[in-house]
């Protein structure tokens, strides 16, 4: 059991196809994750890069706290179900699923009690002595999921297990995998691209397109709040009605128009948009309308209710309990394949309409999704990316939050009735200028705890700390940097300062950067860290030294005393063995004889079942025969006796393949029932004869242990030894490997892990890359021999202060923001290198972010 | 009417049927003479070959087969099934091991690899003879005939495109599931990919056992070459090319018999294997 961290993951094919772009997750301990998406959205193979059967080609995975990125399968710790079983179709049911611990040389005793056990929870007791190929696709599935629970694995990955198991025995299959989870506790991934499943299954489910995460969420928010089109498309049957409108701000409530045809507006409430950006409202922004078909409903319409259409019925689909009506919102032209005002809603019955009949339809406006048409992103987001809000300026005052003396470094000088868009982040709890009154307060999980705030005359969101309350009172720092300005036709007035600045790098390693540099500490650096190691290691080894020579004297007198009564007992342990082994060979003797017997016995039982079948045979030839020839001389009618002429015919032309289908038959059946009998002998003697044996190692163990521990523990501490030179020279490794980023002439060391991650990315690629470094704008420090900039301004955005610096890199001109830590002059000049923990550094070719 | 094109169809199905079997009657017998003849022309006192049958029969061929000491042919049989069994052996590793990574390992330069194989198995054998020979001489392995089985297993490894297309056809998520519980690709080969492929290691030992028990090319070569192979160092083929020369018919004839019993027997006893399909039931099929 054990949580698992994907941060960043790639994985990118050697032809440049990208299967997985940044896949980034949490996964809890005991979650059941179901991975969905249409074919070729990466879901199986983000799936195999954490069972580690393909390699990652950017990015870390954890699972529980262990990088696993370069780890083998099986040290993972995980269990897989493929969709096509792979059942080992030599061995039997109890052979498959010992497997496993077979090779992890778990004992016998205890292997055969866990596949007892996995046998009792997946109802297989009484397949254990068949082989796969005698069993049912759904025992086959059974037994590979039996396999894989087991081990009792960290992780149980399951890749379409249900794929090729017919309607009703997914369902079953279905509850059956609800119920282990439930008992197991295990974290479980499950790749499906059945929605189906996806939604009764999965605690949380990630909804994949082209290798990109579209949504990750509880099924019932999934089905709620989708995040866009694609997903609110791909999740619920029937599929959801999508319409192409308008929306237009009618005063007291928002009209929505329609694009394809001629209905009345629905109206909904300005409350219902209040997260949608106001440029939405215009009415000049095509937006894709969608509901579900449950969301409409054609009964008990009154006269004058609103936000009702008139629906041309083309066709019903009954399914029993209920029925879906297919129509359209305009008239139906041809067949009405493709139209795009095609509305789906679902009904208690027919209610006595026939296709080609209009009908009234009352849309719920409080379950309606709204799109943007080009971006196809809902137009209502959990968490509103910015506040946009009416702003004026004039004569160096604003008037925004009420109307303060605008900050000087806002570039906007006049402005009447535009719009500022201010983001969530550009909104910081602390002393700062504005202080709200919470109006509302949402949960949204790890991103936070989201407030509608009232601030002066305006609404805004921000986050708000936890346990916030209604109606508390809330301040904030602005970040006008992070501003938009437009003025009153939408114009771009001013739009906000990135908020990191790009510095580009190489990947060079020491000794290039020593042999440019001549810098003689980057080498005393590597000496130190040499140094380091050593002196970690020095006193563990003095340690074990003294623990070794301490145990070992132990062992030396222990065997001294034990040497002098040795063959006494070696004798003994002969006498044990010896005995153990006759018992082995009696067992060997037992099943030699057993197998002839069944062997004898199934012949017999096969000649005697054949022979019935034979004479069965023969009497119906005969009766037939017998039958005809009577007919023929009797019967005198021409039309009868041809008729069963033809019978005849018929009859003697099928008899030999019949009787040849029912030999087969029968002898499949019994081969079928031979060969159970067999494997289950077989498997009870391996057994006998597995723990005979093991026993017999035992106690050559035990007689070893007794009377030469000094031998054993020389072993086990040369063993020890080894892995502790192993782990040293590892670190050894570590220390001399340093790395650098080379920005025009100026060489940084990069911090190990970053180093880990960035070859971990591109691997022997890195020295001919070239980086961009992303440095936000605290991310800068001073130090001599650093880079040169010069100060040429300093920036104020009210709450934040920066100052803007001018450099050269590779020739051309760099700007970059600093955070205000000091007061500078301006035309100072300052050395800065980039805080590489606290940038994010990117590969534009490949287009992947390392860190 | 329908009775009618009942029985005409019937009557052409039937027809087909014998005209089949005439044809399958007439080819077996062609291709079965030249062994009949064979086991025929053993058992005559006097040889002919322009007769099938023998004016008088007599096992003496056979006799004077396993007793004469000019040329001990059970001394040949025992050196060739040697080489053949030691080169069955050798081979069949070797071309199962190395189809099993062609079909499985991803390596850069594995169809170059490939291809490469395929174009150099397109120039005969003993094309390379005489340097092969020059190489054994060089090594000091020219003296002895059992040197034949480093010839024959040297090259074994080129003739893998049909195990590599049975292996193909087992699915690569029976690996998968080995790896994950936790073997490694030792632990797949010989746990689960050879027990699956009894068919595949049946032909392989079958066409690499014939192969060397049948040559005659390289074993003359080495066996003229170098006095320190007497005529009790010869192999089968070249043994019973020397009773020809010295135009023993009758002999030469027991011999041949003598020599198609193991490969028959292989036969027999192996093909039944050749049919059962034991993949059936690994994957959804």
């Amino acid at each position: 059991m054990a949580s698992l961290k994907l941060e960043h993951i790639y994985k990118v094919y050697p032809n440049g196809h990208k299967a997985v772009t940044d896949f980034n997750m949490n996964i809890k301990d005991g979650e059941f994750i179901v991975f969905v998406g249409p074919s070729g959205c990466g879901k199986s193979t983000t799936l195999r890069m954490i069972a580690g059967l393909e390699d990652i080609s950017s990015g870390e995975l954890y699972i529980g706290d262990t990088l696993v990125n370069d780890m083998q399968p099986k040290d993972r710790d995980i269990a897989m179900v493929f969709q096509n079983y792979a059942l080992y179709p030599h061995m039997t049911v109890y052979e498959n699923m010992a497997f496993g611990l077979t090779l992890r040389k778990v004992p016998r005793t205890i292997i055969h009690e866990k596949v007892m056990w996995a046998a009792e929870v997946l109802g297989l007791k009484e397949y254990l002595d068949r082989k796969p190929k005698a069993m049912s696709g759904g025992q086959r599935q059974r037994v590979s999921l039996g396999r894989a629970i087991l081990r009792n694995p960290k992780v149980m990955l399951l890749d379409e297990p249900l794929s090729n198991l017919d309607a009703k025995l997914r369902g079953q299959m279905r509850s059956m995998i609800s119920k282990l989870h439930q008992q197991l506790k295990t974290t479980f991934i499950y790749v499906t691209h059945d929605q189906v499943e996806a939604m009764t299954l999965g605690t949380r489910v990630v909804v994949m397109k082209l290798g990109r995460i579209q949504q990750v969420d509880s099924p019932q928010n999934l089905y709620d709040h989708p995040i866009n089109k694609f997903v609110a498309g791909f999740i619920g049957t029937p599929q959801m009605n999508f319409f192409n409108v308008r929306l237009k701000d009618a005063g007291d409530h928002v009209d929505v128009l329609w694009t394809d045809c001629e209905q009345p507006a629905l109206k909904i409430t300005h409350d219902s948009v209040l997260k949608a950006e106001r440029k939405y409202l215009k009415g000049d922004i095509d937006i894709t309308l969608g509901f579900r078909c449950e969301a409409v409903s054609a009964e008990d319409i009154k006269e004058n209710d609103d936000n009702v259409v008139d629906v041309t019925i083309s066709h019903f689909e009954e399914l029993g309990n209920e029925t879906l009506i297919y129509g359209d919102l305009k008239e139906i032209e041809g067949l009405g394949g493709e139209s795009k005002t095609a509305i789906i809603i679902k009904a208690p019955s027919k209610m006595g309409h026939v296709p080609g009949d209009v009908i009234k339809a009352k849309i719920d406006v409080s379950r309606i999704h709204l799109f943007d048409a080009k971006t196809e992103m809902t137009i209502i987001p959990p968490i509103p990316e910015a506040n946009v809000l009416p702003v004026s300026i004039e004569n160096e005052k604003m008037t925004l939050f009420g109307t303060v003396k605008k900050p000087a470094s806002i570039p906007v000088d006049f402005v009447k009735d535009g719009t500022i868009a201010l983001p969530l982040s550009a909104l910081s709890l602390g002393d700062g200028a504005i202080e709200g009154k919470v109006l509302l307060v949402e949960d949204h999980g790890e991103e936070g705890q989201l407030a509608l705030l009232q601030v002066e005359d305006k609404k805004i969101f921000a986050f708000v700390p936890e346990g916030t309350k209604v109606g508390a009172k809330v301040k904030y720092c602005v970040d006008y940097s992070k501003a938009t300005f437009k003025d009153a036709e939408g114009k771009l007035l001013a739009s906000p300062l990135p908020d990191r600045d790009n510095l580009t790098a190489t990947f060079v390693n020491l000794k290039t950067a020593h042999e440019v540099t001549q810098d003689d500490s980057f080498l005393k650096i590597q000496e130190e860290r040499i140094k380091a190691v050593e002196d970690k290691y020095a006193p563990i080894f003095e340690e074990f030294n003294k623990e070794k020579e301490e145990k070992l004297r132990e062992a030396g007198e222990k065997q001294n005393i034990a040497m002098e009564n040795l063959d006494a007992k070696e004798a003994e342990l002969d006498e044990k063995n010896n005995a153990l082994k006759a018992e082995l060979a009696k067992a060997k003797e037992e099943y030699k004889t057993q197998m002839v017997e069944i062997k004898a016995r199934h012949k017999a039982i096969e000649k005697e079942e054949i022979g019935k079948i034979e004479a069965m045979y023969k009497k119906m030839l005969q009766d037939e025969n017998d039958d005809f020839k009577r007919a023929m001389m009797n019967n005198k009618d021409p039309e009868s006796r041809r008729s069963r002429r033809m019978s005849h015919a018929v009859f003697k032309e099928s008899f030999p393949q019949m009787k040849a289908n029912d030999l087969e038959r029968k002898t499949n059946s019994l081969e079928f029932d031979k060969e159970t009998e067999i494997n289950g002998a077989k498997a009870r003697y391996s057994q006998k004869k597995n723990l005979l044996n093991e026993t017999i190692k035992e106690n050559k163990k035990a007689f070893m242990e007794e009377n030469y521990p000094h031998k054993l523990l020389e072993k086990e501490y040369a063993a020890k030894e080894k892995e502790l030179l192993k782990k040293k020279d590892d670190e050894l490794l570590h220390a001399k490997l340093i790395f650098f980023f080379k920005q025009d002439e100026h060489y940084q060391m990069i911090p190990d892990d970053i180093t880990t991650k960035i070859i971990q990315g591109l691997g022997n690629r890195v020295f001919t890359k070239i980086f961009r470094i992303e440095v936000p704008h605290d991310g800068f420090v001073e130090e001599e021999g650093a880079n040169e900039y010069q100060v040429v301004a300093n920036v104020n955005y009210g709450d934040v202060e920066m100052y803007k610096c001018n450099g050269v890199a590779y020739g051309e001109k760099v700007t970059v923001y600093i955070k205000k830590e000091r007061e500078m002059e301006i035309g100072e000049k300052i050395h800065l290198r980039a805080d590489l923990v606290k940038s994010q550094i990117y590969e534009d070719e490949l287009n992947i972010r390392l860190y | 009417m329908a009775e009618k094109n009942f029985a005409s169809k019937r009557f052409a199905e039937k027809s087909q049927r014998v005209l089949i079997y005439i044809i399958l009657t007439v080819v077996s017998v062609i291709w079965i003479f030249p062994f009949i003849y064979l086991i025929f022309q053993s058992f005559a006192e006097v040889a002919n070959p322009k007769s099938i049958f023998p004016e008088r029969w007599t096992f003496q061929n056979y006799l004077t087969l396993f007793s004469s000491t000019s040329k001990p042919f059970l001394s040949w049989w025992l050196n060739t099934f040697l080489i053949a069994l030691a080169t069955a052996v050798l081979q069949t590793i070797l071309v199962l091991m190395t189809a099993y990574s062609l079909s499985r390992l991803r390596f850069s330069g594995r169809k170059a690899l490939m291809k490469l194989i395929l174009v150099l198995g397109m120039f005969p054998g003993f094309l390379g003879m005489l340097v092969n020979y020059y190489i054994l001489q060089l090594l000091g392995l020219n003296t002895s005939i059992f040197s034949l089985i480093v010839v024959y297993v040297a090259s074994s490894a080129m003739s893998y495109y049909i195990a590599k297309g049975f292996f193909d056809t087992v699915s690569k998520s029976l690996d998968e599931a080995v790896m994950i519980d936790g073997g490694s690709k030792n632990t797949v080969f010989w746990r689960i990919i050879l027990p699956l492929s009894k068919p595949i290691i049946i032909y392989t030992v079958l066409v690499s056992f014939t192969a060397p028990w049948g040559d005659y090319m390289f074993g003359s070569f080495i066996a003229s070459s170098s006095s320190a192979i007497t005529p009790y160092n010869y192999t089968v083929a070249v043994g019973l090319s020397r009773i020809t020369e010295a135009s023993e018919y009758g002999l030469f004839c027991a011999g041949a018999v003598m020599v198609s019993i193991p490969i028959a027997a292989l036969f027999f006893w192996l093909q039944r294997y050749y049919v059962e399909g034991i993949a059936g039931g690994a994957v959804k099929g």
